[in-house]
């Protein structure tokens, strides 16, 4: 089986997507609840463009509030490649997890 | 003698406008008039001069010298503003905008435009919750420099690796 590989913070980032469009800042506070990790926002949108270009993510201009002076937010939301991609890494993730000593099976993190 | 009657007038003069101008130090005076007008002499006034009233955005001047020689004043010491009107923060930060749209140039818009209204936003949820201004400014530039690193990095890798693999090749 042909395996697209991704990085940590694109699987975070396509996991994230999963449920709902989010924008920059929401991916960013969506993996902080989650994860516990912070994201730096220029890291972030170098990687949205990454994906955009691989087609894991489509893309759409939002709206503009008074606090962002006149910026427009970006709204993203994963294609079917980007979901088909996050089972399979699921799937490889839940495999390796299985040969690791002491870890009876994997079905606790899916 | 006549030095000395000048010198005596000129100092009162002085001190006249620094009481009606009700200025803490000995000697302040008026510095757009001595500084740029450094071989005008002060007006002398028989009784009382007229009322001074500082215009807005004045400089002034804490220290100040008379030498009483060649009717020179000496002027020394830390110029503080009189009163001026500080930009509104939506202002400056509208100021700071266009500089990053300057120093964005180089990375598409799709990138550039959300990350500098998310930055806004940061920002602005950080002034909410008590930041310090300068931490403010520090975690701005900290962003700043990590999209310029990631963005080089980026650009790096599409240059030295062309030809990328997808799925299904």
């Amino acid at each position: 089986m042909a395996f697209t590989r991704t990085s940590n913070l694109e699987t975070l980032i396509l996991a994230a997507l999963e449920t709902s469009e989010l924008y920059g800042l929401s991916i960013i506070e969506r993996i902080k609840e989650t994860t516990g990790q912070s994201l730096a926002l220029g890291g972030l949108y170098t990687t949205l463009h990454r994906m955009e270009q691989k087609g894991f993510v489509a893309s759409r201009w939002g709206e503009s509030t008074e606090v962002r002076q006149g910026a427009r937010r970006r709204y993203y939301q994963i294609t079917a490649l980007g979901q088909q991609t996050l089972t399979e890494t699921r799937q490889m993730l839940v495999k390796g997890l299985n040969l690791v000593p002491g870890l009876a099976s994997g079905e606790a993190l899916t | 003698m006549r030095y000395e009657e000048e010198h005596r007038l000129r100092e009162k003069w002085f001190l006249d406008q620094r009481n009606q101008a009700g200025f803490p130090t000995n000697h302040s005076c008026r510095h757009s008039d001595l500084f740029y007008q450094p071989f005008s002499t002060p007006p002398l006034f028989i009784g009382s001069p007229p009322p001074f009233i500082p215009p807005p955005g004045s400089y002034w001047t804490s220290q100040m010298r008379d030498t009483s020689r060649m009717s020179s004043i000496l002027m020394s010491g830390t110029m503080s503003m009189g009163s001026t009107t500080p930009l509104p923060d939506s202002e400056r930060d509208g100021l700071r905008n266009d500089r990053f749209q300057f120093l964005l140039y180089c990375i598409p818009k799709s990138i550039s435009e959300p990350w500098l209204g998310d930055i806004c936003e940061m920002r602005e949820t950080m002034r909410l919750e008590g930041y310090s201004q300068r931490a403010i400014i520090w975690a701005t530039i900290s962003q700043f420099c990590l999209l310029l690193i990631h963005w080089g990095i980026y650009r790096a890798l599409d240059v030295l690796m062309p030809f990328k693999k997808t799925k299904g090749e």
